[in-house]
């Protein structure tokens, strides 16, 4: 019996060369492929970026700067010491490598070309920081005009988590709630807050309100979006757009907001907080979809990946899956709808970058959260064949008297047109200083009118609208006129304004 | 000027033939490094079969043993901590616990001591270990046994390498050739922007970015990173060695006036060489080093200041210390060193416990 193990697995690696075990979920055309890390070297991928040369450079939650040259298989250690690198972005036109990471922005220099960062140059550290585990540094992007961009998170303040009063400081609870339920406070400057640093190298503090923006994204517009994790004042994980001055809805990130200077945090009235805050652009349901989403990562590829060239990719730490966002301007502001993409990878997603082949490369960590898949660290590469378009909703939008829903293929008219088979909910969620929220007022409907397109490639369902809500779809009945099932049956739509 | 430098110690290990019946056939003697918790070598090899005399030569401060082992880093984990369960009765057992792994030992040794041992090498060829099991210094405290055909085929250059980069199971990095430098809250150090330099040799010191201060320095094995690296991370990590004083002080190098707390910027660092830490106090750019005394414990401080404008402070708390410097004069009931504007440009400034 022992022998025969043995001989399995020995075959492990030559079976896994020929087809790798691939996700439950996952649209047509694609596969997952998974990468080989460095022997006896946790890789806790924090952030990742392509060189102008191709190779892929990736930072860890380690400290660390692996270096892949994907032809040859090959890693390299590129960088080490650092402490917790969340973000990396490297210069296309003269290929200089930052990291964000606790303490600051630094430009990792090879000054005598041996392949080794020698000299770690501070670019900023505007922030305050302290020995607190929970004061992540996220990042890192960089618009057109050489602003980059970061987000930085809560500290752990509540005592009775982070074991110590010392950090106790901006916790916000309001009347009327338990001190306890305060949990994320500001043990430093600008925890909370999303951040600029200038080309000129000044910190500005950009967006407040924040919890734990795990991810942040820049679109080829130049517009920044962050992604924020369930917990007190958030009622779910969401998606945000980011603007200078916007409050996201945390408290505790207002004591270092000047017209908030010296003031009680706790005396001011949770409907003050209500109507400063900026709802998320998208919500991304707890439990049901994501738990804690990483970084928004936009389809630039020209349709090397696949149909949704514009759309926007979410992984989650926890649930291991990846996400599929397509953004709807409505009233002049973000709202939109998100998909399932894969479910699930190997271990929790919170990076990705596509490749210049146009394959979506997925950087992974599974520690301290407890990941789907279990695994430790990973990365994967998610690649489309070039040829098969999945049949799937392609993106759903706001109409004035309901929704338009656009599919990559034909759909059968017959499944598509019984009003029976979109399984509509919609609910709202509470804003308080409470761990996450339940969904409230929520309400099942059938559209009271379906249509659909000559050409089977869009349904115009009217149904009852409500502002501050979730819409969930469920089309698991309907396939496309060819007979293929759908490859991701549900969407969430975060309906926050009416088309006018 | 005085310039310092740390001195390794090695013992060589010699080899004595014999056709002697009933004398050994090789002669290995094991030196230990000067507060360092390593053995030197760390590496030896002989032909199996081999009738061997082991010598442990104990040149450190410390009380040390070396435990002979079949097996490799788990084994030696394991037979640690069997040292470690003998409590009370591990000093009168010399650390050494009974198990099958071992192949020879020699019990405690005290500092400047030799003991010695002989055995018979295993026929069977490979890696053997051996490690001193004394508590807490097994992780550093290590070496190879190697069995082969042809000793001096071996090449101990390459062997001698320490692991670089990444980071070990056990959460222990080590200094190898190169001077490590890593970013760590270190327990007990109330700051957010700690930089822990291990340099060769087994000196080690925590550099703070904000408050541009030496926090402490030790000597021996470097530090333990895993409480950062496991689980949710940022975790308070540990100093491995014997801590010793610094005299540290908040912005400890001012410009003109040595009272006022100065606007301070630091700008990162280089680790081409020893590293060089970079930052401006005041407006005035400043390259600190650090390097290890030779006779022990301390620091010795070196400073590059360009375009220095007025004269300069270096703020230490005396007590316990003697301070000495190259430029200007240590004034220990201010607790300052002043340093003449014309002297700033290269100066070094040199603590140690007394």
């Amino acid at each position: 019996m022992k022998s025969n193990y043995y001989i399995f697995l020995c075959l492990l690696p030559v079976l896994s060369c020929i087809a790798e075990k691939q996700p439950d979920l996952i649209p047509q055309g694609y596969s997952v492929r998974t990468i080989e890390t460095p022997p006896e070297v946790f890789l806790g991928i924090g952030g990742m970026e392509f060189s102008p040369d191709g190779d892929l450079f990736v930072c860890t939650r380690e400290g660390e700067v692996w270096k892949y040259i994907l032809q040859d298989k090959e890693w390299s250690l590129f960088a080490d010491g650092l402490h917790e690198a969340l973000g990396i972005w490297i210069d296309p036109k003269n290929a200089e490598i930052y990291v964000i990471h606790r303490p600051e922005i630094t430009r990792l220099i090879d000054s005598n070309s041996d392949g080794r960062a020698d000299v770690y140059e501070t670019v900023n550290a505007g922030w305050g920081v302290t020995d607190n585990y929970h004061e992540y540094a996220f990042g890192l992007v960089r618009d057109r005009k050489g602003n980059f961009y970061g987000t930085l998170n809560t500290s752990l303040s509540w005592p009775g988590w982070a074991r110590s009063k010392k950090w106790d400081i901006g916790r916000v609870w309001t009347e009327g709630f338990k001190d306890t339920e305060g949990k994320m406070g500001r043990a430093a400057k600008y925890r909370g807050w999303g951040f600029q640093v200038t080309p000129e190298g000044n910190f500005i503090p950009f967006a407040s309100g924040m919890r734990s923006p795990a991810g942040i994204g820049i679109n080829n517009k130049d517009e920044l979006f962050f992604t924020d994790n369930q917990g007190d004042w958030e009622a779910s994980s969401s998606l945000h757009h980011i603007v200078k001055d916007r409050f996201h809805g945390h408290p505790s990130s207002l004591m270092d907001h000047p017209d908030y200077k010296d003031q009680d945090l706790n005396a001011i009235a949770i409907e003050e907080y209500d109507n400063l805050r900026k709802r998320p652009a998208v919500w991304i349901p707890h439990g049901e979809l994501a738990n804690s989403p990483g970084e928004p990562t936009f389809d630039y590829t020209r349709g090397k990946f696949g149909p949704f060239t514009g759309q926007m990719f979410i992984g989650d730490q926890s649930r291991s899956n990846m996400m599929r966002v397509s953004l709807d301007k409505v009233g002049g502001e973000y709202q939109g709808v998100i998909f399932d993409f894969i479910n699930r990878l190997q271990t929790g997603c919170i990076r990705q970058v596509f490749a210049p082949d146009g394959s979506m490369w997925v950087g992974q960590t599974g520690r301290g959260w407890g990941s789907a898949g279990g695994k430790e660290f990973g990365l994967q590469q998610v690649s489309w064949d070039g040829k098969t378009i999945p049949f799937s909703m392609h993106d759903l939008k706001l109409t004035k008297k309901g929704f338009q829903i656009t599919f990559t293929r034909p759909v059968d008219p017959n499944l598509a047109g019984n009003p029976d088979h979109y399984n509509l909910e919609r609910w709202g969620y509470h804003y308080h200083p409470k761990y996450g929220s339940p969904k409230i007022d929520l309400k099942k409907e059938k559209p009271t009118k379906v249509e659909i397109s000559k050409d089977g490639l869009r349904v115009n369902l009217e149904t009852t609208l409500e502002t501050n809500r979730v819409y969930r779809f469920n089309l698991d009945s309907i396939s496309a006129k060819d007979g293929t099932k759908m490859s991701n049956t549900k969407a969430w739509y975060t309906l926050n304004r009416l088309k006018g | 000027m005085k310039q310092y430098t740390a001195y390794i110690l090695i013992s060589f290990f010699s080899i004595v033939s014999s056709d002697l019946i009933g004398m050994p056939d090789r002669e290995v003697v094991i030196g230990t490094r000067h507060a360092q918790l390593r053995f030197s070598p760390e590496v030896f090899a002989v032909k199996p079969g081999t009738y061997v005399k082991l010598t442990l030569n104990n040149t450190d401060e410390m009380i040390h043993n070396l435990v002979l082992i079949k097996g490799g880093s788990k084994e030696i984990q394991r037979l640690a901590d069997l040292a470690l369960k003998l409590g009370e009765r591990g000093m009168e057992m010399g650390f050494v616990p009974k198990d099958p792994s071992i192949i020879s030992a020699i019990g405690l040794v005290q500092p400047g001591k030799k003991s010695s041992i002989e055995f018979t090498a295993p026929m069977k060829k490979g890696d053997y270990s051996f490690v001193c099991t004394f508590p807490g210094h097994s992780l550093t405290m290590r070496g190879v046994m190697k069995v082969v055909d042809d000793p001096a085929s071996v090449n101990f250059a390459e062997i001698k390498r320490a692991s670089i980069g990444t980071t070990p199971k056990n959460g222990v990095l080590e200094v190898g050739k190169e001077a490590r430098v890593v970013r760590v809250h270190i327990s007990g150090v109330d700051s957010g922007r700690s930089i822990a330099v291990g340099l060769p040799g087994g000196f080690n010191y925590l550099f703070d970015a904000e408050k541009l201060m030496v926090r402490m320095g030790w000597v021996g094995p470097f530090i333990n990173v895993g409480r950062d690296r496991r689980s949710r991370g940022g975790g308070p990590c540990s100093i491995l060695g014997q801590k010793f004083n610094v005299g540290s002080s908040e912005f400890p190098l001012r410009v003109g006036n040595a009272l006022r707390v100065p606007v301070v910027r630091f700008c990162g660092y280089s680790r081409l060489g020893n590293p060089e830490f970079n930052y401006e106090v005041d407006g005035v750019k400043v390259t600190q080093t650090a390097t290890g005394n030779p006779n022990g414990q301390g620091l010795t401080y070196g400073f590059k200041v360009r375009d220095a404008p007025d004269d300069l402070y270096f703020l230490i708390k005396p007590k316990g210390l003697r301070v000495s410097t190259t430029a200007g004069k240590w004034k220990s009931d201010k607790g300052l060193v002043q340093i003449p504007a014309n002297e700033a440009n290269e100066f070094f400034i040199s603590v140690e416990p007394i």
